[in-house]
C-alpha cells in the first residue's frame, strides 16, 4: 500500500534558478537556506515517488486544448522548454515519470468523480522543474505531474481545487503499490508579471500574511474565499496558482501545517510550507483519522 | 477581438528560435505572413489594431487588448532585449501597464471569450 510521508508547497519563480545559485544578499541567501532546509526535511522522509501539482504557463498547455486538471502519465518528462532556457537559464532535464502511480491516480480519481483529463507524453516547465530542482537537488525520483489550470480564465472554483486535493488524498490511501509518496505543491503568493506591479517585490503584502495564516491553521471556508477569482486577481495578475497550495491543503486532509512561513524578498513573497507526521496522517478536523 | 490569435502569435515566436529570429528581423512581416497562413488554413485572423499592435510590438496597447500578461512579457523581453536592457525595459512596461490598467490598477480582462460575445 501507499503512504503519504510529505506534503510540501513552494514557489517556482524561474528567476530563482540563477539568482540562488550564489547569492550574497542577505534576502537571497535566507531564500537558499530555506529552501535547502525544506529539501533536508522532506527527504529524511525518503520518498520514491513526487506528485507534483504546478501549473503549465501556456507553453505545453494552451488554449487550443486547456484542461482544468490533468494527470501526466508518461515515462519520460522532459523539461523545460527553449523560452525558459533562454529567459531564465534553466539547465533541461529529463524527469522519469512513474506510470502505475499516474495510471492509479488517474483512474481511481475518475472512480471517484474527477473527470481528470490525462496525456502520456508532454513537456514540463518551470512550475515542475523549479521546486524539484531546489528540493530534490539529485532529480533521481519519479515524478507524476498533476497539471492544474491557474492560467487561462474561466479558472475552476477554489472549492474544486481543495476537492481535487482531497480526492488525490484518499487515491493515494487505497493505491495498492508500495510506495512512499511526497506531494508537492508548486504554486505562488501574490505575484504579478507582465502589469503595473511586476518585479517590485510583493504586490499585495495584506494577501501574503492572511494565506499564511489559513494555511498555517486547520482549515476554514476563508481559505476558499481568499482563493475567489476576484480576489485572487486583484492581488495580482499570476496570483491564482494559490490555488494549488489550496489543492495541497486538501491532499493534506485540511490539517494544519507542520511549517509555514513566508520569507519576504526583492521578489514576489515565498512561501514555504509543510505538513508531515501527525500534521499529515494524524486525527483530522473531525477526529475521524485518515480519509 | 481576437485575443486568441494574439496570443498564439506570440506563443510560437517563444517556442522557436527561428520564428523568433525571423519577428526581430521584421516584425511587420512576419505578422504579415502570420495572417496570411492563418486565413489560407481558414483559422481566426487578426483584427487591424492586433497587427498593428503586433508590429513592433507596442506591448502597452497589446495589454490594453487583452493580451495574456505573462504571456505578453515574456514574448516583449524575447524580442526588446537586447537591444533594450531589461531593467529598462521592466519600467517603461510597467509605465504602459499602469497607463492601461483598469480603474483599480489591476491588468485588463485577458480571458479570450466573454460570454457577452457569444450570439
Amino acid at each position: 500500500m501507499s503512504e503519504l510521508v510529505a506534503v510540501v508547497g513552494v514557489q517556482h519563480n524561474p528567476l530563482l534558478w540563477r539568482t540562488l545559485a550564489d547569492p550574497h544578499e542577505p534576502d537571497l541567501v535566507a531564500l537558499r537556506d530555506e529552501f535547502a532546509a525544506v529539501s533536508d526535511r522532506l527527504l529524511a522522509t525518503r520518498p520514491d515517488a513526487l506528485v507534483v501539482i504546478g501549473t503549465d504557463h501556456l507553453t505545453q498547455w494552451f488554449y487550443g486544448n486547456m484542461a482544468s486538471f490533468l494527470i501526466g502519465k508518461a515515462p519520460m518528462i522532459p523539461a523545460t522548454f527553449v523560452s525558459e532556457q533562454r529567459e531564465f537559464g534553466i539547465t533541461p532535464h529529463v524527469l522519469a515519470g512513474d506510470v502505475p502511480l499516474a495510471t492509479w491516480l488517474l483512474s481511481d480519481g475518475l472512480a471517484r468523480d474527477v473527470d481528470f483529463s490525462c496525456s502520456d507524453e508532454f513537456r514540463a516547465d518551470h512550475s515542475i522543474l523549479v521546486p524539484l530542482r531546489f528540493l530534490t537537488p539529485r532529480l533521481d525520483i519519479p515524478v507524476v505531474p498533476v497539471f492544474t489550470n491557474c492560467m487561462a480564465p474561466p479558472l475552476p472554483r477554489p472549492e474544486r481545487f481543495y476537492a481535487v486535493g482531497e480526492v488525490i488524498r484518499a487515491s493515494l490511501g487505497a493505491c495498492p503499490l508500495p510506495r512512499r509518496v511526497a506531494v508537492i505543491a508548486s504554486g505562488h503568493l501574490s505575484t504579478e508579471v507582465g502589469g503595473p506591479r511586476h518585479f517590485r517585490g510583493s504586490p499585495d503584502p495584506g494577501f501574503d500574511s492572511e494565506a499564511v495564516a489559513l494555511i498555517a491553521a486547520g482549515f476554514t471556508d476563508d481559505l476558499v474565499k481568499l482563493a475567489s477569482f476576484e480576489r485572487l486577481t486583484a492581488a495580482g495578475n499570476v496570483s491564482h496558482q494559490f490555488l494549488n497550495f489550496v489543492t495541497a491543503k486538501g491532499v493534506a486532509g485540511g490539517r494544519p501545517a507542520s511549517h509555514a512561513i513566508a520569507l519576504t524578498s526583492r521578489f514576489a513573497t515565498s512561501p514555504f510550507f509543510e505538513w508531515y507526521g501527525a500534521n499529515l496522517n494524524g486525527a483530522d478536523l473531525n477526529g475521524a483519522g485518515q480519509g | 477581438m481576437s485575443r486568441f490569435t494574439v496570443n498564439t502569435l506570440m506563443r510560437n515566436v517563444l517556442l522557436d528560435d527561428d520564428r523568433l529570429a525571423a519577428y526581430r528581423d521584421d516584425p511587420g512581416g512576419y505578422v504579415a505572413r502570420f495572417r496570411t497562413a492563418r486565413e489560407a488554413a481558414g483559422l481566426a485572423g487578426l483584427t487591424e489594431p492586433e497587427a498593428a499592435a503586433l508590429d513592433g510590438p507596442d506591448y502597452g496597447a497589446l495589454y490594453a487588448l487583452g493580451a495574456h500578461p505573462y504571456l505578453l512579457w515574456s514574448f516583449t523581453e524575447a524580442v526588446l532585449v537586447p537591444p533594450l536592457s531589461r531593467p529598462g525595459l521592466v519600467e517603461s512596461f510597467r509605465a504602459e501597464a499602469e497607463r492601461h490598467a483598469d480603474p483599480k490598477g489591476h491588468s485588463p480582462d485577458f480571458a479570450t471569450t466573454r460570454l457577452e460575445e457569444t450570439p
